[in-house]
């Protein structure tokens, strides 16, 4: 079995140059979206179907050192251990590479977007154009080829590491023990437990919740038993119903034709 | 969550909505049936043909909200229990084949029924009629609270962090169920057992809405104490006035008193289409308000 591979976001290193960005399009043969001036560095706004890896400017004012502090984070597919959309997908469109990359087989999406309500990070996008689902493939056709992810890639400051996923997760325990020696006390890893750990994790900055990030993603479809815990309250009110239902059916006192 | 729009939007919710109506009225139908309620077996003729249509026009438009609607023959190739829209798919078409044959054997239920009817008579000779209903009632329960379980199984807070909405449409859909069928039953038959048999339909049908409104007030508490209320945001108006009192309040009051009159004073239940009306908008804008908060 393939090894699994990963790419550690260390959002301490990020400049925003969004060379990750653009080689994700040039890689993907993506389309340049129209964008408009929102008052801010960051575009597109968001991510879409035709821009699967952005980076995110989020603004910070720092009250000790009086300034204003920009922090950029790589938005895209994290390639999940226990993917949400994976698991959900009705029609096994969703698949993983054997180095763990998450991609949708256009050839067999239908678009129900399924997958869209199923991602805690809102990553898949309907291309409507194609009528399928789409998202960051994490490259898994370099991937498998021996060639990092285009976003690792190009990526200039070392901001974005590919590598074998359990070295990167060394490598990030590293990196935190140095951040908070030079009193970087905020630091933190993200992406280590949730989802069965992330294939694309974070160091970040700040709390994952400042980076719009939810600090304990559910698993939703892995278990069956999910479903059918969340079937039990349906299961009461259907019993209470029907037994209603079928006390009052049988109920002869005001027949009174039968009299 | 990153620029997302509203995924999920008008086929949807109509699905959602037949989808409950469609299990309702073959759960009622089929306990009808099972109790030996109607001689002539209206209500159950008109409940499975109810669910039937209902659960086509359903499946139609979850079709139509596909990006790529010729490839849906996809859904059924592959069975995944741990995808809630596999087993969903796979139970609408299960529940389709049981209304078709519970219509077959409910209008063709005599050996000399005629025509395509017949059909439903040589089945009734390899499994008994009640059998039949008896297992497609299991599976009617499975249609309409899987309605609220699909939203309940995927990753937006408002429809996640709650547990309630499998039980409220199962509730909402019963509800629904019997507004129709009363309707189209009272049009049809008015004699001493038609109303014998409007006023238990009505009795349900309260106990349905009273379900719905229990059922309905545990959710609210929840997701107050969750601080998930701020999605209802933009549909306060609609949930309180459309769906609380047009669609639960009023019929159940109007219901109330009808009953009464019934039982005490021996006044006759008169069918008008207007508290069917108001409880068929409160179902579906119970749907809306609920696919439409969970998305913004």
């Amino acid at each position: 079995m393939a090894v699994r591979k990963g790419v550690l976001i260390d959002i301490t290193k990020c400049i925003g140059c969004r060379a990750c960005q653009v080689a994700c399009k040039e890689w993907n043969d993506l389309p340049a979206e129209k964008t408009i001036n929102r008052g801010s560095y960051e575009n597109p706004p968001s991510l879409s179907a035709h821009t699967w890896t952005k980076i995110n400017f989020y603004e910070e004012w720092d009250k000790e050192k009086n300034k204003m502090i920009w922090h950029f984070k790589r938005s895209g597919c994290h390639h999940c251990t226990d993917s949400n959309c994976l698991e959900g997908c009705p029609t096994g469109a969703i698949k993983r590479s054997p180095s763990g990359m998450v991609h949708i087989d256009q050839n067999i999406c239908i678009g129900c977007k399924n997958c869209i309500q199923l991602c805690p990070f809102g990553i898949p996008h309907l291309n409507h154009e194609t009528g399928t689902t789409v998202k960051c493939t994490g490259c898994y056709d370099r991937v498998e080829n021996g060639l990092p992810p285009a976003c690792a890639k190009a990526c200039p400051t070392g901001a974005l590491t590919f590598g074998n996923l359990s070295e990167l997760r060394a490598l990030a325990n590293d990196r935190l023990v140095e951040l908070r020696k030079q009193g970087n006390y905020r630091a933190c890893i993200y992406g280590d437990t949730q989802l069965g750990g992330l294939g694309f994790f974070y160091i970040l900055q700040n709390d994952p919740e400042f980076y719009g990030l939810p600090k304990n993603p559910k698993v939703v479809s892995k278990y069956f038993w999910n479903i059918l815990s969340n079937s039990f309250i349906a299961t009461i009110a259907a019993a209470v119903i029907g037994l209603g239902a079928i006390f009052t059916f049988r109920d002869r006192t005001n027949n009174n034709s039968e009299k | 969550m990153e620029g997302q729009v509203i995924s999920w939007g008008w086929p949807i919710i109509i699905y959602l909505f037949l989808g409950g109506l469609a299990g309702g009225a073959y759960i009622i139908a089929a306990l009808a049936d099972l109790c030996d309620i109607d001689e002539d077996k209206l209500i159950g003729k008109i409940g499975f043909t109810v669910a039937f249509i209902g659960i086509v026009i359903g499946a139609l438009c979850l079709i139509s909200d596909l990006g790529r609607p010729e490839r849906f023959l996809n859904i059924i190739k592959v069975y995944k229990f741990t995808s809630p829209m596999s087993v969903g798919v796979w139970g609408v078409i299960v529940f389709t084949v049981f209304s078709i044959l519970s219509i077959l054997m409910i209008f063709g239920k005599s050996k000399d029924s005629k025509g395509i009817w017949k059909l439903g008579y040589y089945i009734s000779l390899v499994i008994p009629r009640k059998a039949v209903n008896a297992i497609g009632l299991t599976v009617g329960v499975f249609l309409a609270g899987y309605t609220g379980v699909l939203l309940t199984e995927t990753s937006r807070p408002f429809w996640s962090d709650t547990p309630f909405l499998g039980a409220l449409f199962l509730a909402s859909g019963v509800s629904t169920a019997i507004a129709f069928i009363y309707f189209f039953y009272g049009m049809m038959r008015n004699d001493e057992i038609g109303q014998r048999n409007k006023y238990k339909l009505k009795l349900v049908d309260n106990m349905a809405i009273i379900a719905e409104i229990v059922i309905l007030i545990f959710m609210l508490i929840q997701l107050s104490n969750i601080g998930h209320l701020k999605y209802l945001k933009h549909y306060t108006a609609m949930f309180w006035i459309g769906v609380v009192v047009v669609g639960l309040i009023i019929p159940l009051l109007w219901n109330f008193v009808s009953l009464i009159g019934y039982r005490i004073q021996g006044k006759k239940l008169k069918t008008n289409f207007i508290i069917p009306i108001l409880i068929l908008i409160g179902g579906f804008l119970l749907r809306y308000v609920v696919v439409m908060a969970g998305q913004s």
